[in-house]
């Protein structure tokens, strides 16, 4: 560096502030006027939590919670009414610790599965790379906001919407989510499969079926050459990201997929990850031969908030950097924002 | 198109406001200490604060394609900057006219460039506080904040050929404003 630049850089760094991080209440004071939601936004949200506790008997939820837990055992589980675990970040260090919060967390804050007339709404943002014929590509798509209303009862179809995050004016596209009856499987007839959109219905609720469940070998989901390529293990994670997406409103169907990945060998707690939007959290890592899952959680109250799904270092479809060395690369990413019980599709919570 | 993390983030909170903080998070440091160097304490509070809510509130044209979210941030805050003008410039007047305290302790070498520094810090403000605004934020931005040519020119709105030729001005009243009291400093020592 030249003489003049670092005798101006010597003297720049005799006038940073002696703290070295900005005042508290600076966060607050930036936050305080960028997060806050307009009233009526706010109160409408309310309202759809309210009602939606309220179409169905308080208990019924709080049933199959404690159903679930008294079935599958998880190790050290809290009574489903005790208050929610509030353990920091640096607490955690096993998979099966994260895993046993998750369940805490889904057991105290069990709200009602709808009625079968009634629709799952889940809105999620995700990115994904674009597949090219060397592998998959860093360059990423933009981010899209996905909306779903999926049957509760599974009975009648469902429908999906998609448009970019960032053009609010752009047209949804739409596509229906076909019924339960039209799907073919007869194993798992309503298992939710990425690109087809089908329905949630018949997931198991009880761990060691769920188990077998993730690490099933009827190829629903996947081809038989990726599924080997992939790897049981790296396979049983994605499902386990799958089930709990498809799960959001069903706990005992939760507590089932946390207690099933506690036999998922190869499982790493990763602290300080982040999902698409940005919320920080503790992830629960596989690195498989071909890609890498995340699991993210919120660190504080371990609600599952979304999945992270990179290339492994390893992995021959994996990146190089400009020193020819093996990097992540972004296959997807997907984060749930909000998941209600709506009466109808197009209703919004 | 490619977007880094923070591009996402940035992007996510036009839908999510509630994303807005992982990205006060990523930046505030790092914004607070170059407006704290430049205007000082009480100003660089509100300079910060400023350029977030202006973040917020543009994040929606932020186009990812023209410039990354570190530089479109500074680029806000340089323009919030340049109304606190005068405050800058008495800041630099003040720091000419203190006496430097030096801490020497550590390896030789270190005090006896912590020493040559402060041997130069009177010049040195004087220098930055005579210099036009445009090329004091360019100087600035290079020196204080690492940036790259093009990371300027993002910041800054203004093509790269303007970026050199700001800098080159801005470092020769900086050396001709320092070659009579540094003899280390080389006068024709080429950007």
């Amino acid at each position: 560096m030249s003489r003049d630049l670092w005798l101006l850089r010597e003297f720049g760094e005799s006038l940073k502030p002696p703290a070295g991080r900005p005042p508290d209440d600076l966060r607050r004071r930036v936050l305080a006027a960028t997060t806050t939601r307009p009233a009526v936004r706010r109160s409408r949200w309310f309202q759809a939590v309210r009602r939606s506790w309220l179409t169905a008997p308080a208990s019924a939820a709080a049933a199959v919670v404690a159903l679930a837990l008294g079935v599958v055992g998880l190790p050290d589980s809290v009574a489903p009414h005790d208050p929610p675990p509030r353990a920091k970040v640096t607490q955690v260090q096993t998979a099966t610790q994260v895993l046993r919060l998750a369940a805490d967390h889904v057991a105290v804050t069990a709200r009602s599965p709808g009625r079968p007339d009634q629709y799952i709404f889940t809105e999620s943002v995700v990115i994904s790379s674009a597949p090219n014929p060397s592998g998959w590509s860093q360059t990423s798509r933009e981010p899209t906001l996905i909306r779903e209303w999926r049957p509760v009862g599974g009975s009648g179809h469902g429908l999906t919407q998609e448009r970019p995050l960032a053009s609010p004016d752009a047209p949804w596209q739409s596509e229906p989510i076909p019924t339960c009856q039209a799907v073919q499987d007869a194993a798992h007839a309503c298992i939710w499969v990425l690109g087809a959109g089908k329905p949630s219905k018949g997931l198991p609720t009880n761990a060691s079926l769920m188990y077998e469940f993730l690490y099933r070998s009827t190829y629903d989901d996947i081809s038989v050459a990726d599924a080997a390529s992939l790897g049981a293990d790296a396979l049983a994670f994605e499902r386990a990201a799958r089930a709990l997406y498809l799960a959001q409103t069903s706990p005992a169907v939760q507590v089932a997929v946390f207690t099933a990945m506690t036999r998922i060998p190869g499982v790493s707690v990763r602290l300080g990850a982040r999902d698409v939007t940005g919320r920080r959290g503790v992830a629960l890592m596989h690195r498989g031969p071909i890609s890498t899952t995340e699991l993210v959680f919120d660190a504080t109250s371990y609600k599952y908030l979304g999945m992270n799904l990179k290339t492994s270092p390893t992995s021959p479809n994996g990146q190089v950097d400009g020193a020819g060395d093996s990097v992540e690369g972004l296959m997807a990413r997907q984060a749930i924002r909000r998941v209600a019980i709506v009466d109808h599709i197009g209703d919004l919570p | 198109m490619t977007m880094d993390a923070d591009a996402e983030v940035l992007v996510v909170s036009r839908l999510d406001s509630a994303a807005f903080a992982a990205l006060y998070d990523s930046f505030a440091a790092q914004l607070y200490w170059y407006a704290y160097q430049r205007v000082g304490e009480q100003t660089a509070e509100d300079v910060v604060a400023d350029t977030f809510l202006a973040a917020f509130q543009q994040r929606a044209s932020y186009d990812p394609s023209r410039a990354e979210v570190r530089p479109w941030l500074f680029g806000i805050l340089t323009r919030k900057l340049a109304r606190h003008y005068r405050t800058e410039s008495a800041r630099y007047r003040a720091l000419a006219r203190s006496v430097p305290e030096f801490v020497e302790d550590g390896p030789a070498e270190q005090v006896a460039a912590r020493v040559s520094a402060g041997a130069v810090r009177a010049p040195l403000a004087e220098a930055l506080r005579r210099l036009s605004v445009g090329d004091r934020d360019v100087l600035l931005l290079v020196a204080w904040c690492d940036f790259s040519y093009v990371e300027v020119a993002e910041a800054l709105d203004i093509p790269l050929g303007t970026v050199r030729s700001r800098l080159n001005r801005a470092r020769r009243k900086v050396r001709e404003a320092l070659g009579g009291i540094d003899p280390m400093i080389d006068q024709e020592d080429g950007v």
